[in-house]
């Protein structure tokens, strides 16, 4: 078993397996050995957003270990390909969704990263430039002369 | 332990916070800098709710998505759009959609490999280049698009060749008419370079021709659907000309060329009366075997009498047949401005018709040929309403026009009401229909005998003439031939074909299918139908015999029904007229009466045979054809036949109706004798109407079949030439592609296109 502990000091007792879904914790001790019973510190991800980290490793604890990366093969997969039970994991507010991003990437978590990244891709697809703008809550910083310019560097792919 | 895990956890916080810095600011989407600073901090947690994702997330999300959202991410605010002109994102949709890394360019001599790559332009103009690609073949032919081969290939299989109409050219005696436009004229200049095309390409290549048809039917099947033989034709021309009819009479044939139209055609779902059968093959000859089946309903008073009809076409005759029936529309090959000249002329012309007689013309939008020729890609513009090698261009317009005006008056024909089941003739297998007014017996019988001797097997049309001496007392009687081509039928002989004619002509109820037409005073009830199969089939089992011995004639007919599908309709319902009227005063009316004795003994029957020039012997001209078989000759004797037994009839009539205005006492007691007059006044007036009618009927049909042939040939040749020229042609193929594009379609498509190639 492992002990993790968020940034707001909280603790969580994990098995090995579940812990070493994560590559950075996985490294982290085959570096330290396997005899060490202190707690794991992450000051980056917070005690809710550990938690829903180690509800995802649990449940894909038994998942095959990740195909070596290959850009080739990722190109034909979809951002729609999500597992049930993924979709309703991470079917969480915005801000939830970026700290679980945040902190699959801090700890390496590939499968978890790319979920929050495909969740994020399809809040982008389909929707209008005005709508993502309301969406993530960004503001239109172009000129007008650059939007109109940027607009037609774009329009090929609108539909006629 | 713990610090050296604190340790190894702030080196990558330092990590992650590097790279988060080296991009700046701009990172951070809302800029409220608190972010940064706890990134930075190893200690620090961040902040909970913000909304910032470091670049290389964003870049990973925005990885996952299409081509299209990226392009609308780019447009949200400046960071993304930095973002989204990663290349990385570009290469990856690239690489997803099949850009190669390498440009496509088939001189190996150039190699962009190592030049450095703008993805996102690649991309772009991918996909632009693809969405221009499927725009046009949309806008042009309705096609999905594969791939530029597989696109002309499939372009060529849809190719239609339209119907070309016959104006001014009524043959009152079609038989006539082609004997001698088959005697008389010389071979055109293409017909020859098709004719030594053939002879010197008959024994090369079959492994070409075979590769050039199994391609054709893997392209066509599937889009046609189209139960057609998988197996690899024998003959191209058979292939691609042949038409089989299934049970329902319906065109559904392995057949590019003349498949479409038919079932284009509104009328195809039915059987219509007319049947033109046409052969077409590419045996060791080019054989060419038009049987003309013209229509049913002739009028009384009308000269004009269309027996059956059988063509034996080969190139020459072909020709200049369709040169004397209506101009060389037909036949504008790309023999050059002058003929498509004409042809445009022919089409101007027929834009002016009035809105008769056009029939069904299955005019497809824009279908487009495009056939690789030898040296370009020939093109042939449907709708235009001609056919035109790139040389005439300045053509199109004039037959854009003309064809617009075609159309009109083919809308306004459409409009005609569907047959009546009842008069729709059921088919089975290949048979064909062949109505004809002819004097039965006699003439029937003796001019088939010396044809038969003369080794004329497919004797043809007689014409008769009735004087309308008294047009209104001498309703037609008509006979519906059903002719079974069944070409499993045994092979009986040629006598056998001779005394199975004598014996339906005999007895005439067995070749009765349609008892409508056949009234009788005598006999009221009409002939019975279920004895008419045996009889018939006897008769034209015999009559098929050569025929169906050679398996081509059944590959290789096409069959053309439905085009005069209007004609025979109104000339139903004139005879239905006519019969409701002698129905109505049968036996009240003793002049009718002996008018209808009289006239029912001047039946007229079919004499059907098939004239097939023997197989693997030697080709001769239409001419020599025509002479060693004697065929004027014959024309001449039947037609002496034929006068004679009109004569016969004639003065019987007077003679009956002398004897009868002899017996009648007057006045005599005929109430409406003036109404009556009238009326067969009336009904005769519209029987001569509907012999214009039908005439131009027959003439168009013709045309047009011989126009599908034709085509096919070219088509044949074209694809041939093409297979050979792939490599080539591959590398003209778009240019001349856009090139014949943007001449050969008319205004608003020039302008729908143009647009898509602007990328608008």
């Amino acid at each position: 078993m492992v002990k993790l502990s968020s940034s707001d000091g909280r603790e969580f007792v994990v098995a090995k397996e579940v812990a070493c879904q994560s590559v950075l914790i996985k490294n982290m001790l085959e570096d330290l050995g396997e005899d060490s019973d202190a707690p794991i510190p992450l000051p980056n991800v917070s005690g809710p957003v550990l938690e829903k980290v180690i509800e995802y490793a649990t449940h894909h604890k038994d998942d095959a270990p990740p195909p070596p990366e290959d850009d080739s093969k990722n190109i034909t997969k979809s951002s729609e390909d999500i597992e049930e039970w993924d979709k309703e994991f991470i079917n969480v507010d915005q801000g939830t969704l970026f700290e679980i991003i945040l902190a699959a990437n801090y700890l390496d978590m590939k499968g978890l990263l790319d979920l929050g990244c495909k969740t994020v891709a399809n809040m982008i697809k389909g929707k209008t430039v005005e709508e993502i703008r309301k969406t993530f809550n960004i503001v239109n910083d172009f000129t007008p002369e650059e939007e109109e310019q940027i607009r037609k560097e774009n329009e090929w792919c609108e539909d006629r | 332990m713990a610090d050296r895990v604190v340790d190894r956890l702030a080196d990558a916080l330092q990590e992650s916070a590097a790279l988060c810095a080296g991009t700046g600011a701009s990172v951070i989407l809302d800029e409220d800098g608190g972010g940064r600073d706890a990134l930075c901090s190893a200690t620090a947690r961040p902040t909970a709710g913000t909304r910032r994702l470091p670049r290389e997330i964003w870049l990973m999300a925005f990885g996952w998505l299409d081509p299209a959202s990226v392009a609308r991410a780019s447009r949200v605010c400046r960071l993304w759009h930095a973002l989204c002109s990663d290349q990385r994102i570009w290469r990856r949709l690239c690489l997803a959609a099949g850009v190669e890394e390498r440009t496509l360019i088939l001189d190996l001599s150039i190699d962009t490999r190592h030049e450095r790559v703008d993805w996102r332009a690649r991309f772009i103009a991918f996909y632009r280049r693809q969405r221009r690609e499927i725009s046009l073949c949309e806008i042009l032919c309705n096609l999905p698009r594969a791939s530029p081969l597989a696109d002309m290939a499939s372009v060529a299989a849809n190719a239609q060749p339209r119907p070309r109409l016959d104006i001014g050219q009524r043959s009152n005696s079609f038989g006539m008419a082609v004997l001698h436009a088959a005697s008389d004229s010389a071979p055109c200049q293409q017909c020859e370079r098709e004719q030594q095309f053939w002879s010197a390409g008959a024994a090369a290549s079959a492994a070409t021709v075979a590769a050039v048809s199994s391609s054709l039917t893997a392209i066509r099947l599937p889009m046609r659907g189209s139960p057609a033989s998988g197996s690899p034709p024998s003959s191209l021309a058979s292939q691609m000309l042949s038409l089989r009819p299934n049970r329902e009479g319906i065109a559904a044939s392995a057949s590019p060329l003349s498949a479409s139209p038919l079932s284009a055609s509104p009328h195809s779902a039915v059987s219509s009366p007319t049947i033109v059968r046409f052969m077409g093959g590419a045996r060791s000859q080019r054989q060419h075997d038009a049987e003309l089946f013209p229509s049913a309903a002739m009028p009384s008073g009308h000269p004009a009498q269309y027996g059956s009809l059988s063509i034996d076409t080969d190139g020459a005759a072909v020709a200049s047949y369709l040169r004397t029936l209506g101009g060389s529309a037909g036949l504008a090959r790309d023999a050059g401005g002058a003929s498509a000249s004409s042809a445009a002329g022919t089409i101007a012309s027929v834009g002016t018709l009035p809105d008769i007689a056009v029939g069904q013309m299955p005019l497809e939008p824009a279908r487009t040929t495009i056939a690789g020729s030898r040296s370009s890609f020939l093109m042939h513009t449907m709708q235009g309403g001609c056919q035109w090698a790139p040389h005439n261009h300045e053509l199109t317009g004039s037959c854009h026009m003309a064809g617009e005006r075609l159309l009109k008056v083919v809308g306004a024909l459409r409009k005609q009401p569907p047959i009546p089941e009842k008069f729709l003739l059921r088919r089975v297998g290949g048979s064909a229909l062949a109505t004809a007014d002819m004097p039965r017996k006699r003439l029937a019988r003796e001019p088939a005998a010396e044809l038969h001797g003369n080794k004329l097997q497919a004797l043809e049309s007689t014409t008769t003439r009735k004087k309308p001496s008294k047009p209104a007392r001498e309703p037609r009687t008509k006979k519906y031939v059903r002719i079974d081509l069944d070409t499993a039928s045994d092979a009986a002989g040629d006598a056998g074909a001779d005394s199975a004619l004598e014996d339906s002509d005999m007895d005439g109820d067995d070749v009765v299918v349609r008892g409508r037409a056949v009234r009788r005073s005598t006999r009221r009830p009409a002939a019975p139908r279920s004895t008419g199969a045996r009889g018939t089939r006897k008769a034209m089992r015999g009559t098929n015999s050569r025929s169906s011995s050679d398996s081509s004639f059944s590959l290789g007919g096409a069959e053309v029904d439905g085009a005069d599908v209007s004609v025979a309709e109104s000339s139903e319902s004139l005879f239905e007229e006519l019969d409701r009227t002698l129905v109505q005063d049968d036996g009240s009316d003793p002049i009718l009466s002996a008018v209808q004795g009289s006239a029912n003994k001047t039946p007229h029957k079919v004499h059907d045979t098939r004239r097939e020039l023997g197989s693997g012997g030697k080709r001769r001209s239409a001419r020599e054809e025509a002479e060693h078989y004697g065929i004027d000759e014959h024309i001449r004797r039947v037609v002496a036949q034929t006068e004679r037994a009109m004569n016969e009839v004639e003065s019987e009539c007077k003679a009956q109706s002398r004897s009868l205005l002899s017996r009648t006492t007057f006045p005599c007691d005929i109430p409406d004798a003036a109404a009556l007059g009238e009326r067969a006044a009336s009904v005769c007036a519209k029987l001569e109407t509907l012999g214009t009618f039908t005439d131009e009927m027959c003439a168009e049909i013709r045309s047009f079949c011989h126009a599908l042939q034709s085509d096919g040939r070219r088509t044949e040749m074209a694809l041939r030439k093409a297979l050979v020229d792939a490599e080539v042609a591959t590398k003209n193929a778009k240019r001349d592609f856009a090139a014949e594009l943007r001449a050969a379609l008319d205004s608003s498509r020039v302008v729908r296109a143009m647009a898509v190639l602007r990328g608008e």
